[in-house]
């Protein structure tokens, strides 16, 4: 076992399934809290023997304890970092990783704990690649939701309230805002209907729409569509960096193949493909293909349904 | 305004070779700019249109990067010159190497530049690191998910999208930002575009740090193959579609 994993996360909430991997490996394990008295308290709960807690003021940037937060590390000299992703976690690790002088290994296929290292899987090339790697110094984790499950945690661990303060970089907060944000599950969805470029005109989405009602499916898109496009939410795009499906029956409509996609939908147990193009790399990478346009499967793939 | 745009160049993932032991062999790949550095160059071009600034393009790495297409390519989309800091230790090299390289190349090369852009992550290791690392390693303010940049008195206001929020900065410069996938659309570069690419002067800097391995690679093989079945129909008639439904329902037992 490594003698003391710390975790960090922008959201306390996040902090048992944090807390729960580093378990696993380490033999103690402290918190990192930038927030709010409730959220040391929340951490405090989540499962560590120890939570450092920074204070943050609403005017405070999460970014900027990197300083008070890398002195303290230089300090302890913990063997891991584990940090839950979020896009202001991964500014304030990476600022810190530079301090630290090692480089933060992300996309996590697995970890384990081989000759005293942290053995670490992470995937490359969008997917096409599989990378085993070691840290030769403090090795930094960025940890997908779901990558660890969490369980129940009892008792209280001490919080040492930090006076060390952050330290500006000179950036100063003008305005915050909520976003409107989808709250999907399509990690949970039974069926999925993915839809990429093939689709014309985002009108055209109420094809699609008719015939996840049909099948009681969810809807998933491919990342330009998301991103780009912007036709559909962020939450609902599948792949190495968006969504990891494993639906019993993923239906690609207009999707390529590209494998920063399919990676996402490698567990499913079905994948269907409906593609124009009959040398769509997709065609080699599912169980059922049809070769011809979605303008006219997917409507007559609805009706079907609907009478059965 | 005087910008840095850095960007990667990968091999192509579909032209990787792998042996029946899940080995893997890019030799036979052609390499291409990493697609979301195009965000931060195009972003780049569009800021120093704006300010009547420079845009500059930067990337360290090994001797891939002699390629005159990709560096005609990366030429061709704004920016005036290019610099490129080629050295056998950094084949391979690790976000944190990238990261020391990057720094030790923009202060010897153009200490005076206001604004160093990345894009969100390499076509390879994708770790979105790199941006922030170099930040620190600057010591400049460095954000990433920056979905919007604008110019104002000596200073700039950035926009970024995080999960559930969005939140105006501003920031003295200069300053390091790491922009989104979606903050542009990069420009299709044409013909002419192409040919005064080849014109454009490019620096060859020596790496002037000892840019030591942080990340010890045991193994890099392609992923355990899923099995498909990989039945095709052709045509998109009722009666094909119906094939496909029959398909399934067998699949599925009902
Ligand atoms: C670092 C990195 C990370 C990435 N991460 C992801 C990710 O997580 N998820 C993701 O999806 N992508 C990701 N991408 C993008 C990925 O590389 C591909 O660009 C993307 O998946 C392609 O999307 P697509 O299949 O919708 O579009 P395209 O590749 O443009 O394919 C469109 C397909 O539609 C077909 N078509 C067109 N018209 C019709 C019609 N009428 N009927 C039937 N078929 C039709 C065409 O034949 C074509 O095959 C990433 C890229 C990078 C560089």
């Amino acid at each position: 076992m490594l003698a003391n994993i710390w975790i960090l996360s922008e959201k306390a909430e996040n902090l048992p399934e944090l807390c729960a991997g580093a378990r696993q490996y380490g033999q103690k394990v402290s918190a990192v809290v930038i927030g709010s008295a409730a959220d040391a308290e929340q951490a405090s709960g989540a499962g560590p023997d120890q939570v450092y807690y920074w204070p943050r003021g609403a005017t405070d940037l999460f970014e900027d304890f990197t300083a008070p937060v890398s002195a303290l590390l230089l300090a302890e000299q913990p063997d891991a970092l584990f940090v839950r992703d979020s896009r202001r976690a991964r500014a304030l690790a990476g600022r810190i990783a530079a301090r630290m002088g090692t480089a933060i290994m992300a996309n996590l296929e697995s970890c384990a704990l081989v000759e005293g290292k942290l053995l670490v899987e992470a995937l490359m090339f969008g997917g096409a690649a599989v990378r085993a790697q070691k840290a030769t110094g403090l090795a930094m984790l960025m940890i997908g939701g779901g990558f660890f499950a969490a369980e129940a945690a009892g008792g209280k661990a001490p919080v040492a309230v930090q006076e060390s303060k952050p330290v500006s970089s000179g950036a100063t907060l003008v305005e915050r805002r909520q976003v409107e944000t989808e709250k999907v599950n399509l990690g949970a969805a039974k069926q999925v209907v993915g839809v990429g470029r093939g689709l014309a005109r985002q009108d055209d989405l109420a094809l699609i729409g008719d015939l996840a009602r049909a099948l009681g499916a969810e809807i998933g898109c491919t990342r330009p569509v998301a991103e780009g496009e912007n036709w559909m939410a962020k939450e609902r795009y599948i792949g190495v960096t968006g969504a990891m499906i494993k639906p019993d029956v993923y239906w690609a409509f207009g999707v390529s193949g590209q494998v920063q996609h399919m990676v996402g939908v490698a567990g499913a147990r079905v994948i269907v493909a409906v593609n124009k193009d009959k040398n769509a790399p997709i065609f080699k990478q599912c169980d059922y293909g049809l070769i011809g346009d979605l303008y006219k499967v997917a409507p007559a793939l609805t009706n079907i349904l609907q009478k059965s | 305004m005087k910008i840095i745009a850095c960007y990667k160049i990968v091999p192509e993932e579909q032209d990787f070779l792998v042996d029946p032991d899940r080995g893997l062999s890019y030799a036979r790949a052609e390499w291409k700019i990493g697609q979301y550095d195009l965000n931060a160059v195009e972003a780049g071009a569009q800021l120093a249109a704006a300010t009547g600034g420079q845009l500059l393009v930067l990337s360290v790495g090994a001797a891939e990067l002699e390629n005159g297409k990709l560096r005609k390519g990366i030429l061709s989309r704004g920016a005036e010159a290019l610099g490129l800091v080629i050295a056998p230790e950094l084949k391979d090299a690790d976000p944190h190497q990238t990261a020391c390289a990057l720094a030790a190349a923009i202060r010897s090369w153009q200490p005076d530049c206001d604004l160093v852009l990345c894009g969100e992550g390499s076509a390879d290791v994708y770790g979105q690191q790199v941006g922030q690392q170099l930040g620190e390693l600057l010591g400049l303010p460095a954000f990433n998910a920056v979905s919007r940049i604008t110019p104002q008195d000596g200073r700039i206001r950035i926009e970024r999208r995080l999960e559930a929020e969005a939140e105006v900065l501003d920031l003295p410069l200069p300053a390091v930002l790491t922009v989104t996938t979606d903050i542009n659309r990069p420009r299709i570069p044409g013909m002419k575009d192409i040919l005064n690419a080849g014109k454009k002067p490019v620096a060859v800097l020596p790496l002037e740090i000892k840019a030591e391995q942080t990340l010890e690679v045991i193994s890099t093989l392609a992923p355990k193959p899923t099995p498909r079945q990989c039945v095709l129909i052709e045509g998109d008639s009722a009666d094909k579609v119906a094939e496909l439904v029959g398909h399934l329902q067998k699949e599925l037992g009902r």
